[in-house]
């Protein structure tokens, strides 16, 4: 062919199969090749953080528990530490260990929901309900510890909420073993099915200064070779009381971050065994009293990266500021760098192998206040602005 | 390395435009510098020391607006965060995306929420921020009006 | 066998033609979606859940998009589902009837062919990008499969004696040859890119192109479309059976007829299920290397035993 192809927009968003949530790709593409991503946010406001400073500090656990259904404990986790860091509060050793333990199990049905949406993306749907389902259980001993499947309220500031039964060590280690089974089955599988690395492997590749320069972190910095684990470099929990291994994979691929996943889930398994032995008895909580004046940052390793939480404080009982950077949104730029000269298909694949999550990324637009109701929409002008919306579009191709 | 070492370097690199040094704790220490040599100051701690920029915060307070670049120091698991004041009347500060292309969805964010002009950013258009909201609006200001309708 | 005109419209409309054929293909999508349903560990549709989905699609809107040409737009299902009804009816008459013309395999080769280039007109009329993108796919994936499919044929047609007709293919070797057998694996690979089903569901990924060329059809035209997919999936495991199985049988034999059919659905169901999407260069690259030459080898085979008159080449 020597005539070739020519460019054209195809918008991924406002709404797409391959994004749950609201969000705007543009992709120019020619032919099948994307030259050029345009990302656009801003479809999820919940001003998380405006709202937070109206709150006092035990309320807000509850509020960033929210950010995010998947990472509900790593938001307040960041925002426990933040605190913790400002008001410099010592954590009873038996809270640090069911900290751990949620923590990991959260990474847990963190990971095999990715799994899942990974296979569901390239067409696996067979893999996407059986990820699935292997989750149940994980959620199963999610709800044993905490009480929720989701929404764990677990964290407080200076300890946990809720004590860990030692009647249900037994239960829970039972209950691990079957996680442990499949979690291994999908280790060995994955390496094994030729059709599915020949669609994973080279695909999206990040270099490690790309991963450095966008920076990324968690499995899909480690995907990359890029050492870095906050779990281990900003000691924290209960990691430095257990032995564990940082996983971390060289080739940038979609494969190696899938893999990095995979090995992240036995290396979870082993820490909340080894925390469920270790746990000793004791208080739960330390009270505190008084936030001091001063800021806190409190950094947390977050199943898909590093959750970010600032706090400052004037000494009264909620924050005047609290700013939230959720993993997605120091990963998902890192689409710069991996998906330009990729075909369509390996495109989407590179964006959902960072594991985003918008609305996470999008935590904080203060909303207008509504002491008149003008900004208030009916839904026949709602209709209107969207048909605008639509012709504008139109216009623009 | 140490916090205390990071800081000496940046005064070492930066001179007169270091300012203050405010220790939270041990491993929380918080550098004021002059707007005008952020660039620089960023260069020098991700390039030659090795930090890695977090994301920076914007805060409105009363002295100014205040943005603190967090840096996380993975060799020591310290934090240190440069801080720069700018005035409320026309806050503006140069970009860092050339430095961490990274920087750059954060500082659109401080552009949308804040009204923070960065210079040299690599798009202007609004990223976070409601495209139904007014362009003179910045959610995350304190006080002022509430944006009228349209 | 009658030769009343109106008997010729009852066979075309009823019996085997287009209700008979959608009754068998609504209840092979039912089939599809309970067994692949079993496999992911849900429970699945009831029986009826196809005849809903039409019922409730041709009660919908017809939307026309902005910057469509509506006469091919709402041209091209009919086409496609034409094409679909005509091979239905073709094979049915050879199956059920015993009937059959000089040249009908050439014929029904070219009318399974119309449903793709209906899908392929239609999306381009769309003027959708998206649309565009599942167009150009669904050529380039029509591109790869072609050529191991003719062969197959080919080979087909040399087994049985150099026939064009489709009762004497039935009537011949058919698998039961190595060269026969190879040609049975090029074609069921092709038939699983004639769906678009996964590995080969590229032009449709409905998490990359929600769809594609359909992505813009809605209510009737899109039924339409639906039809002729579950046509298709009546349609072609019993080319497969008529080309290489020996046909559907007579009397009680049938009913192996049957099972031979239930059992090719099941294969279709079964690859489906165990394998990601591949990218469209890799399934041309995996169709013209692989899958082609396969397919040469069992034509040379077949016109190896021919010339030489070994007959389980």
């Amino acid at each position: 062919m020597s005539k070739s192809p020519e460019k054209k927009v195809i918008p991924f968003g406002p709404y797409h199969p391959v994004l749950e949530e609201g969000e705007l790709f543009e992709l120019t593409v020619r032919g099948e090749v994307v030259e050029e991503i345009y990302w656009k946010t801003g479809y999820n406001h919940r001003s998380i953080e405006t709202i937070a400073e109206t709150k006092t500090y035990d309320q807000i656990c509850f509020l960033v528990e929210r950010i995010c259904g998947i990472c509900s404990h790593s938001h307040p986790y960041g925002f426990v530490r933040a605190v913790e860091d400002l008001a410099e509060v010592e954590i009873p050793e038996r809270a640090v260990y069911i900290r751990t333990i949620v923590a990991e199990l959260e990474r847990l049905h963190s990971h095999l929901l990715w799994m899942g949406l990974a296979g569901h993306f390239i067409g696996y749907n067979t893999v996407f309900m059986w990820g699935w389902k292997y989750r149940e259980p994980v959620l199963d001993i999610l709800e044993e510890v905490t009480g929720n499947r989701q929404h764990y309220a677990t964290l407080k500031i200076g300890g946990v909420r809720r004590d860990l039964e030692e009647s249900k060590y037994e239960k829970i280690l039972d209950m691990l073993d079957d996680v442990e089974e499949k979690c291994r089955m999908l280790l060995e599988a994955v390496p094994e099915d030729p059709v599915l690395k020949s669609r994973l492997q080279g695909v999206g590749v990040l270099t490690e200064q790309e991963a450095r320069d966008w920076g990324t972190l968690g499995p899909t910095a480690r995907g990359s070779g890029y050492d870095i684990d906050v779990r281990r470099d900003h000691p924290h929990a209960a990691y430095d009381w257990v032995d564990w291994d940082v996983c971390v994979e060289e080739s940038g691929d979609v494969y190696a971050k899938t893999m990095v996943r995979l090995r992240e889930n036995m290396e979870s398994i082993k820490i909340i065994r080894q925390c469920i032995d270790q746990m000793v008895p004791g208080p739960i909580e330390n009270e505190v009293r008084e936030i001091p004046p001063g800021e806190g940052i409190g950094t947390y390793g977050a199943p898909r990266g590093e959750t970010f939480h600032y706090v400052a404080s004037d000494g009264t009982n909620s924050p005047i500021r609290h700013k939230v950077r959720a993993p997605s949104f120091n990963n998902v730029p890192s689409f710069e760098a991996s998906c330009i000269g990729e075909e369509i298909a390996d495109v989407l694949l590179t964006l959902a192998a960072v594991d985003p999550c918008y609305s996470c990324t999008e935590r904080s637009l203060k909303l207008t206040p509504t002491s008149s109701d003008e900004r208030l929409l009916t839904p026949r002008q709602l209709l209107e602005a969207s048909r605008n919306k639509t012709k504008e579009l139109i216009d623009q191709c | 390395m140490t916090p205390d070492n990071v800081v000496e370097k940046i005064e070492e690199k930066i001179g007169d435009d270091y300012l203050a040094l405010r220790k939270q704790n041990e491993k929380r220490y918080y550098v004021e510098i002059e707007a005008a040599s952020i660039v620089e100051a960023v260069q020098f701690v991700y390039q030659e020391l090795e930090g890695r920029l977090a994301t920076i915060t914007g805060r409105d307070t009363e002295a100014g607006i205040q943005l603190l670049y967090h840096f996380g120091f993975e060799s020591g698991g310290f934090f240190v965060t440069l801080r720069i004041i700018l005035d409320h009347e026309s806050p503006r500060v140069d970009s860092i995306h050339e430095v961490i292309p990274g920087a750059a969805y954060v500082e659109r964010e401080i552009s949308d929420f804040l009204g923070v002009k960065v210079e040299n950013i690599s798009d202007s258009s609004k990223f976070l921020k409601f495209d139904g909201l007014p362009d003179d609006h910045y959610p995350l200001r304190q006080g002022g009006e509430e944006p009228k309708n349209e | 066998m009658a030769t009343d005109w109106y008997m010729y419209l009852l066979y075309f409309l009823i019996f085997p033609g287009f209700i008979f054929s959608l009754l068998v293909g609504l209840l092979a999508v039912w089939i599809d979606r309970k067994v692949t349903a079993r496999i992911q560990w849900r429970v699945g549709p009831p029986l009826l859940q196809p005849v809903y989905d039409l019922v409730k699609l041709i009660g919908k809107e017809v939307l026309l998009p902005v910057g469509a040409q509506p006469l091919v737009f709402l041209f091209a299902p009919l086409v496609g589902l034409a094409g679909a009804v005509l091979a239905a009816f073709l094979l049915g008459s050879v199956n059920f009837l015993q009937s059959s013309f000089v040249g009908d395999l050439i014929v029904l080769v070219y009318l399974l062919f119309l449903p793709s280039l209906a899908i392929i007109i239609g999306g381009s009329a769309s003027g959708n990008p998206i649309s565009a993108i599942g167009s150009s796919r669904e050529m380039k994936l029509i591109l790869a499969y072609e050529l191991p499919l003719a062969l197959a044929v080919i080979t087909v047609i040399i087994n049985a004696g150099f026939t064009l007709n489709l009762n004497n293919i039935v009537a011949g070797p058919g698998a039961a040859s190595v060269s026969g057998f190879l040609a049975l694996l090029v074609t069921l690979i092709c038939v699983q890119a004639k769906l678009a089903v996964v590995p080969f569901d590229i032009p449709e990924a409905e998490t990359e192109i929600m769809e594609g060329p359909l992505v813009e059809y809605s209510g009737l035209p899109l039924a339409i479309f639906k039809t002729m997919e579950a046509l298709l999936l009546y349609i072609l495991p019993l080319y497969v059976i008529t080309l290489f199985l020996g046909g559907l049988g007579e009397g009680w034999w049938m009913l192996l007829g049957v099972l031979k059919y239930v059992l090719l659905l099941v294969i279709i169901i079964l690859i489906k299920n165990t394998n990601p999407r591949l990218r469209i260069d890799q399934a041309v690259n995996f169709f013209w290397t692989k899958v082609t030459a396969l397919a040469l080898i069992a034509a040379g085979l077949a016109a190896l035993g021919e010339i030489y008159g070994v007959s389980w080449l």
